[in-house]
């Protein structure tokens, strides 16, 4: 259904506000009747105690007033007159109780007396005098002997119930205005917690640095955030088990490769001794990009104000000096907060790769409204399409262009992206249209904005 | 009397030390090992030593720490042998005041090249003008030695490439000295086995960029009349 809403807190407020109103349609109807009877017996109750007073005043004051007292006695609702016969046959009395009742109030005896209340429901009436817009007649009619002999007759019509009005209807709105927002804030407030953890759960599988979820705040979304930190430093701890041992492997492999480079040294044979130092020359290359990849972050380098422009430039003129064909377009400064170091060594990556499979590369900074991006166009032969993605899993190099003795471990795009998630960012590749590959190296703009803050 | 340099190999790896020794007299130096710190102060009194080749990761006591107590009290330079790839190491290692580093696994080539280098300078220049330790202010600017990084005043790093940062140490290191062409390759060449083919004049302007306020109108690195160039600064060593 469309008007449902989609978030927790829509849905709340929604559900607050259909139980006001069954709530409220239920009081309705059982109140309804009773205000309605109440209503009755008061205005029932007035007229006879109208007619009380006025049969009094007749019977004690001069014949040429009663025109004047009748008047004034009488109302739209209810009509009054004095005439010779009475209106209501003798012994007509429904309720006989409230005849009774009337006859005491006014010391006469009960034939003198005359009542009649329609029986039929005061709604009735009212509908009925409603629908046909004439009189169905009087609701009640009293007839009452004077002294001087003359009946008074009276008759009623239903006065209208007055109407359940726009009170009734500012206060149900008002009241459902108010549990739709308490209850809309308090499911933001309850499913804050929940929108954190869909944060953090969302960065932990980018490989994102962060901090533990707070373990504080209700029982319920304590234990969720207690239970996911178990979670993500088990997830931790395993991975960091197994890159360790990676490294330890990368990283012992030192002492041969050195001790084979220094023997190496001294063989004779010139042909031999350069392939086997080309081959060792490879074997580093390996270890070192496996540590890399092992280390990852583990440096623990700490987060600094950089002007990125300068680094890039600097990564850019270094590789460069080593005779790599690249080219870095010059921009504006940007300050941001990184990791320089290990910037530099995915921006490198990139660099690495661009240079090595198109001549050129072209390394230029743009801005957009929610990332900078550092751009490494090349002018190789790309990537197929449906390896864009795939290259960056660890140790896959591409059959044909990306051959063994082509060098590397297959690791650098992996590295350059570890890095890139875990300041927020990521690394794309695309075939660009007017051939080779661009990479992106994005950052998350509200990095910058943070340092910009500081400054 | 053989009157060629004498190097301390000091490395718990015996097939290094030994084949490095024997590389470094293969090339007319002349070498003694040691697996230990221990060993390698015995050496260091029995013997004059005119550098140390020494690897940060030893058993016991550590090459930083070593070379850290080396600094107290003798003048004897210092090449650390570092893990590969790994930044601390190599900043720490210039921190306490290491002439030069290599990451294992080294070219014994690059050694050789670097062991020569920093022979030449220590023979120049007093140890107290020794690289990699400190830092140098001049205007707004802190150029960290060991990190190779130029901070502003509000700390905000801005990268160096490798021949900027040789560049403008070679200037910073000699305020108001005009230096030709020729002498700034010579000085920016001094570490570096790989040719410096970037030309001078390109890299100059790109310092101007990021360290002049103007850079149309530098007011730090002037052109001097002819050919070279000069730091007009104010340095200071901390």
């Amino acid at each position: 259904m469309r008007l449902w809403p989609k978030s927790l807190a829509g849905r709340l407020a929604a559900f607050l506000v259909l139980t006001l109103v069954v709530a409220q349609v239920v009081t309705f109807v059982l109140f309804a009747g009773e205000r309605v009877t109440t209503f009755r017996n008061a205005y029932r109750d007035d007229m006879v105690t109208r007619l009380v007073s006025l049969v009094r005043l007749l019977e004690e004051t001069p014949p040429e007033l009663h025109q004047r007292l009748i008047a004034t006695a009488s109302s739209a609702l209810l009509h009054i007159d004095l005439a010779a016969e009475p209106i209501l046959l003798s012994g007509e009395a429904a309720p006989p109780d409230l005849r009774d009742r009337l006859a005491v109030a006014l010391h006469k005896s009960t034939d003198d007396v005359r009542l009649a209340v329609s029986l039929s429901g005061w709604r009735a009436q009212h509908r009925k005098m409603q629908r046909n817009r004439h009189r169905p007649g009087p609701w009640a009619s009293v007839s009452v002997r004077l002294a001087s002999g003359k009946w008074l007759n009276a008759s009623a019509d239903v006065p209208p119930v007055p109407r359940l009005g726009s009170v009734f209807l500012v206060s149900f709105l008002i009241s459902a205005l108010a549990v739709a927002a308490v209850g809309a804030l308090g499911v933001k407030w309850a499913s804050k917690p929940l929108n954190q953890l869909a944060g953090a759960a969302e960065r932990l599988g980018r490989g994102e640095r962060f901090d533990p979820l707070p373990e504080t705040g209700p029982r319920e979304t304590r234990q969720a955030n207690v239970a996911f930190n178990q979670m993500r430093s088990r997830l931790e701890r395993f991975i960091r088990d197994r890159t360790t041992m990676l490294a330890a492997v990368a990283h012992d492999l030192r002492t041969p490769i050195t001790t084979l480079r220094l023997r190496a040294e001294f063989i004779d044979d010139k042909e031999a001794k350069s392939k086997i130092l080309e081959t060792l020359a490879e074997m580093q290359t390996m270890a070192e990009a496996v540590l890399a990849f092992a280390r990852g972050d583990a440096e623990n380098e700490p987060t600094r104000p950089v002007d990125l422009t300068a680094l890039v430039e600097s990564i850019v003129e270094d590789a460069a000096a080593k005779g790599k064909h690249v080219r870095f377009t010059e921009s504006q400064k940007r300050t941001l907060s990184c990791r320089p170091f290990a910037l530099r060594r995915a921006l490198g990556n990139l660099i690495d790769n661009a240079t090595f499979y198109g001549r050129n590369a072209e390394v230029t900074i743009e801005t957009t409204a929610n990332e900078t991006r550092i751009l490494i166009d090349d002018d190789g032969p790309g990537i197929p399409k449906e390896a864009l993605e795939h290259v960056f899993d660890p140790f896959v190099r591409l059959e044909g262009s990306r051959s063994r003795d082509t060098g590397g471990a297959g690791l650098g795009l992996a590295i350059a992206r570890s890095i890139a998630r875990s300041h927020g960012g990521d690394v794309r590749l695309e075939n660009r249209p007017q051939g080779g590959l661009r990479a992106i190296f994005a950052l998350p703009n509200d990095v910058l904005g943070r340092v910009a803050d500081q400054a | 009397m053989d009157h060629s340099p004498h190097i301390l190999i000091v490395d718990d790896q015996r097939d290094i030390r030994d084949l490095l020794a024997r590389f470094l007299v293969k090339h007319g130096l002349r070498a003694s090992v040691a697996e230990n710190a221990e060993a390698a102060r015995k050496l260091m009194r029995a013997a004059k030593i005119d550098l140390i080749v020494l690897d940060i990761m030893m058993p016991g006591e550590d090459g930083l720490t070593l070379t850290r107590s080396i600094r107290e009290n003798q003048d004897i330079p210092v090449i650390l042998l570092t893990a590969m790839g790994d930044e601390t190491d190599r900043i720490v290692g210039l921190e306490v005041g290491a002439d030069d580093y290599l990451p294992k696994p080294f070219n014994p080539r690059e050694l050789l090249a670097r062991i020569k280098a920093v022979l030449r300078r220590a023979r120049v220049m007093p140890r107290a003008a020794a690289p990699g330790r400190g830092q140098l202010c001049f205007d707004r600017w802190k150029l960290d030695l060991a990190r190779r990084e130029l901070l502003d005043e509000h700390g905000v790093s801005v990268a160096l490439s490798s021949g900027e940062f040789r560049l403008l140490l070679a200037l910073l290191e000699r305020p108001g000295m005009v230096l030709t062409r020729d002498q700034l390759l010579d000085l920016t060449r001094g570490r570096s086995v790989q040719p410096f083919d970037r030309s001078i004049d390109n890299q100059i302007s790109r310092l101007r960029r990021k360290i002049e306020r103007d850079p149309r109108n530098p007011s730090l690195i002037k052109t001097a009349w002819g050919d070279g160039y000069s730091f007009a600064g104010e340095v200071q060593r901390r």
